[in-house]
C-alpha cells in the first residue's frame, strides 16, 4: 500500500526532473538533454572537409559509420575550429533526425538529475548565438550551467547550409 | 486488414502491368491461347481478390472487363476496340488502386460508362440473347462451364477455402443496376468457380496450377513466379549496408594479418574474405531486377502512342534479361519513358512519309540493354528521321547557348548536345505527348543524378540512338583514390576518361590563358583545375605549384571534359558510398563519403561540381574587380534591400523585406489546429498562431501550407500566405499615399506594383504600449527619413523591451535629444548622408553623448571609414535586424554589466 504511493510519488519526482549530461566547451559548463545523447566517443583520424562551414570539424569512422563531427564552441563562440593539435579530442554523439552529429567538447563530466525549479530563463544580456541554443540556465550550487537545445542548435546548422 | 490491402495493391499493381503488356502482345497474336489464358487469369486474380477485401467498384470493373476477355477465350474474333476498352478498364482500376494505397479505401465513383461499354462489348456478337443484364452475361461466358468441372475436385480438398469461396460468391454479381445486392447464386454459378480466390499470394499458385491443367502446355515465360518470397525493399537496403560494413571490416583486418604475418589467422581469415565476397555478391543480386521490367510499361506506352498519333510504331526489345540495380532501375523509368516518347512522337515519321522516303511503313523502336565493362548501357533507337543538325544550331543560336563563331568549331556530336539543355524543344509543334521543351533535359539531369552518362547519336533521314551509361549499382562504385594537398579523395571512375602527366615543354602541358589554366591535349584545349584550390586546401611547402610536371585526372562529364589536377593518384578501390550529411548535403562538390579499406573516411569528388565552382569562383572573381570601383559601391548604397514576394488573399503580389522574416515554413494543413477560433501549429515544441489562415475542405486537406515565421523574443507568430513567390534585391521607392490598413505602401518590381505589407503587428507584442511621453527618458531614439523604415524600426526595438522614440529628421533629433536624453542613437545615413555625419559629429563632442549607431542600407569600406571619423559607435545595415539588436544591446547591455559589476 505505501509502496505503492511511495512509488506513485517517485514517478511524479522522475517525471519532472531532467536529465543532462554536462560537458565543458570553453570553459563553460552545458548540460545536453541525455535522452538526445548515443553515446560519448574520442575522435581521431578526422578527415576534414574543405569548404564546409567553419562549425563542421570534419568526418570521422565511427565503429563503420561516418558520423559528422560540429565544433560548438565555434557555433557558440565564433572561435576558432579545433585545433589539429590536440591529440584526440573527446565528442558526443547525438542523434538528430535520423542522423549521428559529434558534437566536440573538452570535457565530459557527470550526469545530472535536475529540476527545472533550478533553472531560469536566459539572460538577456548574452549574445544572440547563445541566446538562440539556450533552453534554460541552471543555477548549480558553485556554477551556472547552460542547457543547450539541441533542435535548434542542429536546426539552424541546416539553415545556414541551405 | 491494412497488410492484406497492402499486399493485395502491390500484387495487383504488379499484375496490372503484366496485363498491359500482355494485352498489346495477344492483339497483335490473337491466337496465342497461352497469353489469353494468363491474361484472364490476372483479371480474375484481381476481380476473386477485391470481392474478397470488399471493394466492389474494382470487383465490378475486374468482372466486367473478365466477361469480354472470356468471349475471346470462347473464339470471338478480338478487335482493337475492345483492347482499347480492356486497357481503358485497367488504367480506371490502376485510378483506383492508387487512390486506394493512399486514403485505404475505395474512392467514391461510378464506373457505369466503362461497364456498360464492356458490356456492350461482351454482347455485341450474340444479338440472340436481349434481356436483363446479369442473366445474359453468363450464358455467353460458356466457355467457363470447362472450369467448373476442373474446379470440382479442388474445392473438396481445399477446405479451409471455403470461406473464400463464400466470400467470393456473396460478392456482387455484374449486373449494373443493382450491384450492391448480394445476386444470388445463379450468378457465381458460372463465374466464380473458376478459381477459388484467395488473398494475394496464394490466389496466383492456385489459379496457376488450375489453370495450367486447362491449357496444358502453357508456357512459363510470364507466370507469376512460384518460388519467391516478397521481402521488403528496406530488408534488402538494411542487408546491403550490413553487407557493405562487412566488406570494410573484412579489408581492414587483411590489412592487420598482413602486417603480423600469423600464420593461425591466414586460412580461418581467408575463408571469412570468401564468404564476405560471396555475400556480397548474393546480395546485390537480390537487389538486381532485369531491366525489362522497366519496359513492359513501355509497350503499351506505344501501343496507346502509335493509335493517338496514327502512325504504325513496333516495338523491339532486347537484352530485357540485363539485371540491374533495383534503386536505379526505379530512377531510369521516367528517363526511358521520356525517350520512348520522342522517338515515337518526334523521330518517326507518318507512314505516308516513310513510304516516301523508301522505307516501311511501320515505325521501328528498339529497346536494348546490355552489360559492358562495368556498366549497364541502355539504348532507345528508332529507324525515323533524325535530329536536323541544323535546326538545332539555328535554335541553340537564337537561345543564346552559343554563339555562331563558336558553333562552327563544335562537332555535330556536341551540337546535338543542345537538345538537352534546359527548355531546348527542336518539336515546329507542340503536341498532346511530347515537344513541350521539357523532354531531354530531364532526362539528362535524371540519369546524371544517379552518375550514369546520356550519348545521342542521330543519323540524319535513318534515325536517333539515345545511349545511357549506367553503373551496375548506386551502392558501390569503383573509384579512383587521389591525393592533393596531404588529404585524400574519391573520383568516380565513371567520369574519369584518362589520367595524364603534363611535362614542362613535353606535348601535354598547362598553360596559362587569362590567368586560368589550361591543358594542352592532343591539340585540344581543356580547363584545367587544381583541386587543392577548388577546395581552398593549403599546400605544403615545396610542391610548388608552378613546376609543369603535374597528374592531370581528365573527367567527362556530359559534353564538357575539363582537367583535374591531383598531387598523386594512388589507386582504383571499389567503395561503398555512403550519403553524406546533411549538413554538407548543400556542397556541390561532394557526393558522398567512404570508409577506405585501412578506416579512414575519405570524401568523394563530384566531378562536375568541381567544374562548377570553378565556373562561380571565375565570376566572383569579375565581381569582385567591380565591387572595388568606389562609384559603384556608393551607387549601391541606395536603398537596396532583399524582399521576399508572395501571394496571400488574391493575385497581387505583396513583399516583406526578407530579414524580417525568422523562418519560412510548410505545414501539413493537418498539423494546424483550431483553438478557439484562432488557427494554432505545433512548432518547435510551442503552439504558434497563424494569421490569415482559411482552413479549407476536400482536396486541399492533406496539402502543405506556407508560413512565413516571425520571431518575437517570447514566441514566434506565423502568417499564412498563398504561395512564395520569389526573393528579390531591389532598390526600395515606396509610394506610401497608396498605404491601406496593413500595409505600408506600395512599390514597383519588375513593372508590376508590389504592395509592401506592414509587419509591425507581427514583429510587435500584441498589445504593447507604444506612446512614450514626451519628456520621458528613452533608451533608444531612431532618427530615420524614411516612412517605411520608420515602421519597421519602432516595432523591432519596443519588442526587444526598449523605450524608444522614432523621429523623422535631424532637427526634430535636436529638440527631442535634450528632453528624451536617449542611451543610444540610431542615425540614418542613407538619406541625410553628408549632414547627418556631421551631425553626429557634433553629437559625440558633446558631454554624455549617447553612441550613435549609423544606419546603412549597404556599407563599404569608405562609409565605415567616414562613420569612424566622425565617431559613430558602430554602422549597421538597414535590413540586418539582429545586428542592429546586438548593437543596441552591445551598448545598454554593457551599461547594465558594468553596473552589476560596481555592485558586485
Amino acid at each position: 500500500m505505501s509502496a505503492e504511493s511511495r512509488m506513485r510519488r517517485d514517478t511524479a519526482a522522475i517525471v519532472h526532473e531532467i536529465q543532462l549530461v554536462t560537458v565543458r566547451i570553453d570553459g563553460q559548463l552545458i548540460g545536453l538533454p541525455i535522452t538526445a545523447v548515443r553515446d560519448v566517443f574520442s575522435i581521431h583520424a578526422m578527415t576534414p572537409v574543405p569548404r564546409a562551414d567553419q562549425a563542421v570539424a570534419g568526418l570521422v569512422n565511427l565503429r563503420g559509420h561516418i558520423v559528422t563531427i560540429l565544433d560548438l564552441g565555434s557555433l557558440l563562440n565564433s572561435r576558432a575550429s579545433v585545433k589539429s593539435g590536440d591529440a584526440e579530442p573527446m565528442a558526443v554523439g547525438v542523434e538528430w533526425q535520423g542522423e549521428v552529429f559529434g558534437l566536440v567538447v573538452d570535457e565530459i563530466g557527470d550526469v545530472l538529475s535536475l529540476s527545472p525549479d533550478t533553472s531560469d530563463a536566459m539572460p538577456a544580456n548574452l549574445g544572440q548565438a547563445w541566446a538562440r541554443f539556450t533552453r534554460r540556465v541552471h543555477k548549480l550550487e558553485r556554477e551556472l550551467m547552460i542547457e543547450i537545445d539541441l533542435h535548434a542548435l542542429l536546426e539552424t546548422m541546416t539553415l545556414q547550409a541551405a | 486488414m491494412d497488410d492484406l490491402l497492402k499486399d493485395f495493391v502491390v500484387e495487383t499493381s504488379e499484375h496490372l502491368d503484366i496485363v498491359d503488356a500482355e494485352l498489346v502482345r495477344f492483339e497483335r497474336d490473337p491466337n496465342n491461347s497461352a497469353t489469353l489464358a494468363l491474361i484472364f487469369r490476372l483479371v480474375h486474380t484481381i476481380k476473386g481478390t477485391c470481392g474478397f477485401l470488399g471493394l466492389p467498384r474494382l470487383e465490378h470493373l475486374a468482372h466486367a472487363a473478365e466477361d469480354v476477355i472470356s468471349r475471346f477465350r470462347d473464339g470471338e474474333p478480338v478487335t482493337a476496340p475492345a483492347v482499347t476498352m480492356i486497357l481503358k478498364t485497367i488504367d480506371r482500376i490502376k485510378g483506383i488502386i492508387s487512390e486506394l494505397e493512399r486514403t485505404n479505401a475505395e474512392p467514391e465513383g461510378d464506373d457505369e460508362d466503362l461497364v456498360e461499354a464492356l458490356h456492350a462489348l461482351a454482347k455485341g456478337e450474340t444479338p440472340a440473347i436481349a434481356a436483363a443484364a446479369p442473366v445474359e452475361s453468363k450464358p455467353e461466358a460458356e466457355g467457363t462451364i470447362a472450369f467448373q468441372i476442373l474446379e470440382r475436385p479442388l474445392r473438396e480438398d481445399e477446405v479451409t477455402l471455403d470461406d473464400l469461396e463464400r466470400a467470393f460468391r456473396d460478392a456482387p454479381g455484374p449486373d449494373p443496376v443493382v450491384f450492391k445486392e448480394p445476386e444470388p447464386a445463379p450468378a457465381p454459378v458460372a463465374t466464380a468457380p473458376k478459381s477459388a480466390p484467395k488473398p494475394p499470394k496464394p490466389a496466383n499458385d492456385k489459379a496457376e496450377r488450375k489453370d495450367g491443367e486447362s491449357d496444358g502446355e502453357q508456357g512459363n515465360a510470364n507466370s507469376v513466379s512460384k518460388q519467391t518470397v516478397r521481402v521488403a525493399v528496406g530488408t534488402l537496403d538494411r542487408l546491403m549496408t550490413m553487407v557493405s560494413e562487412l566488406v570494410l571490416t573484412r579489408n581492414q583486418l587483411l590489412e592487420i594479418a598482413r602486417q603480423r604475418d600469423d600464420g593461425d589467422f591466414k586460412s580461418p581469415l581467408q575463408r571469412l574474405s570468401h564468404i564476405t565476397a560471396e555475400l556480397q555478391d548474393g546480395v546485390m543480386q537480390t537487389r538486381m531486377q532485369p531491366i525489362g521490367s522497366a519496359w513492359t510499361k513501355l509497350s503499351r506506352v506505344v501501343r496507346d502512342l502509335s493509335e493517338e498519333l496514327g502512325k504504325k510504331i513496333e516495338l523491339i526489345q532486347s537484352g530485357a534479361e540485363t539485371e540491374i540495380d533495383r534503386q536505379l532501375l526505379e530512377m531510369i523509368k521516367d528517363p526511358l519513358l521520356h525517350m520512348v516518347r520522342n522517338s515515337a512522337d518526334h523521330g518517326l515519321e507518318m507512314p505516308d512519309e516513310r513510304v516516301a522516303a523508301g522505307k516501311t511503313p511501320h515505325g521501328t523502336i528498339h529497346l536494348r540493354a546490355a552489360q559492358e565493362s562495368g556498366y549497364i548501357i541502355c539504348e532507345v533507337s528508332d529507324d525515323g528521321r533524325g535530329i536536323d543538325i541544323e535546326r538545332v544550331k539555328a535554335k541553340a543560336i537564337r537561345n543564346g547557348l552559343t554563339t555562331e563563331q563558336e558553333m562552327a568549331r563544335l562537332s555535330d556530336e556536341q551540337v546535338l548536345r543542345f537538345v538537352m539543355e534546359p527548355g531546348f524543344s527542336t518539336a515546329a509543334s507542340v503536341t498532346n505527348v511530347s515537344g513541350r521543351g521539357v523532354g531531354m533535359d530531364v532526362v539528362r539531369s535524371q540519369v546524371e543524378q544517379v552518375g550514369g552518362i546520356v550519348d545521342l547519336r542521330s543519323r540524319a533521314g535513318r534515325g536517333l540512338t539515345v545511349t545511357i551509361k549506367l553503373p551496375l549499382t548506386l551502392a558501390i562504385a569503383s573509384a579512383l583514390i587521389v591525393e592533393a594537398a596531404g588529404q585524400r579523395f574519391a573520383i568516380p571512375q565513371i567520369s574519369v576518361a584518362e589520367l595524364v602527366r603534363t611535362q614542362e615543354g613535353g606535348d601535354v602541358r598547362i598553360e596559362k590563358l587569362n590567368g586560368q589554366a589550361t591543358l594542352r591535349l592532343r591539340q585540344k584545349l581543356l580547363p584545367v583545375v587544381e583541386v587543392a584550390d577548388v577546395l581552398n586546401l593549403s599546400r605544403a611547402a615545396g610542391t610548388a605549384s608552378d613546376t609543369n610536371d603535374k597528374l592531370v585526372v581528365v573527367c567527362q562529364v556530359g559534353g564538357n571534359r575539363f582537367g583535374i589536377v591531383v598531387d598523386s593518384i594512388l589507386h582504383t578501390e571499389e567503395i561503398v558510398v555512403k550519403p553524406i550529411s546533411s549538413k554538407l548535403r548543400h556542397m556541390s562538390v561532394y557526393s558522398g563519403a567512404t570508409i577506405l579499406g585501412d578506416g579512414s573516411v575519405i570524401l568523394i569528388l563530384e566531378p562536375s561540381g568541381v567544374a562548377r565552382s570553378v565556373m562561380e569562383s571565375a565570376n566572383r572573381e569579375a565581381n569582385a574587380q567591380n565591387e572595388a570601383d568606389l562609384a559603384a559601391e556608393l551607387h549601391a548604397s541606395a536603398e537596396r534591400s532583399l524582399l521576399l514576394l508572395f501571394r496571400a488573399g488574391g493575385a497581387n503580389l505583396k513583399a516583406i523585406p526578407l530579414s524580417f522574416i525568422g523562418r519560412l515554413e510548410e505545414f501539413d494543413r493537418s498539423a494546424i489546429e483550431d483553438t478557439g477560433g484562432k488557427a494554432v501549429v505545433q512548432y518547435q515544441g510551442r503552439l504558434m498562431p497563424i494569421l490569415g489562415y482559411i482552413p479549407q475542405g476536400g482536396f486541399e486537406v492533406d496539402s502543405r501550407q506556407p508560413v512565413l515565421v516571425f520571431h518575437q523574443p517570447d514566441r514566434e507568430i506565423g502568417m499564412a500566405v498563398d504561395e512564395i513567390v520569389d526573393v528579390v534585391e531591389v532598390a526600395i521607392q515606396i509610394d506610401t499615399s497608396h498605404a491601406t490598413p496593413g500595409t505600408i505602401g506600395a512599390t514597383i518590381i519588375d513593372g508590376k506594383a508590389v504592395e509592401i505589407v506592414d509587419v509591425s503587428e507581427l514583429v510587435a507584442p500584441e498589445g504593447a504600449d507604444k506612446a512614450v511621453a514626451d519628456d520621458d527618458h528613452i533608451d533608444v531614439m531612431v532618427v530615420e527619413g524614411s516612412e517605411f523604415f520608420r515602421a519597421l524600426f519602432a516595432p523591432l526595438l519596443q519588442n526587444a523591451g526598449y523605450r524608444i522614440a522614432v523621429v523623422p529628421s535631424l532637427q526634430a533629433a535636436r529638440h527631442a535629444i535634450a528632453r528624451q536624453q536617449p542611451s543610444v542613437m540610431v542615425l540614418d545615413l542613407d538619406q541625410s548622408g553628408e549632414e547627418a555625419f556631421a551631425f553626429a559629429r557634433d553629437l559625440t563632442e558633446g558631454e554624455n553623448a549617447p553612441p550613435v549607431i549609423g544606419l546603412v542600407s549597404r556599407g563599404g569600406p569608405r562609409l565605415i571609414e567616414q562613420g569612424k571619423a566622425a565617431g559613430l559607435h558602430d554602422l549597421v545595415g538597414k535590413f540586418d535586424r539582429q545586428g542592429l539588436l546586438s548593437a543596441i544591446s552591445e551598448i545598454l547591455g554593457g551599461y547594465a554589466m558594468n553596473e552589476w559589476g560596481a555592485a558586485a
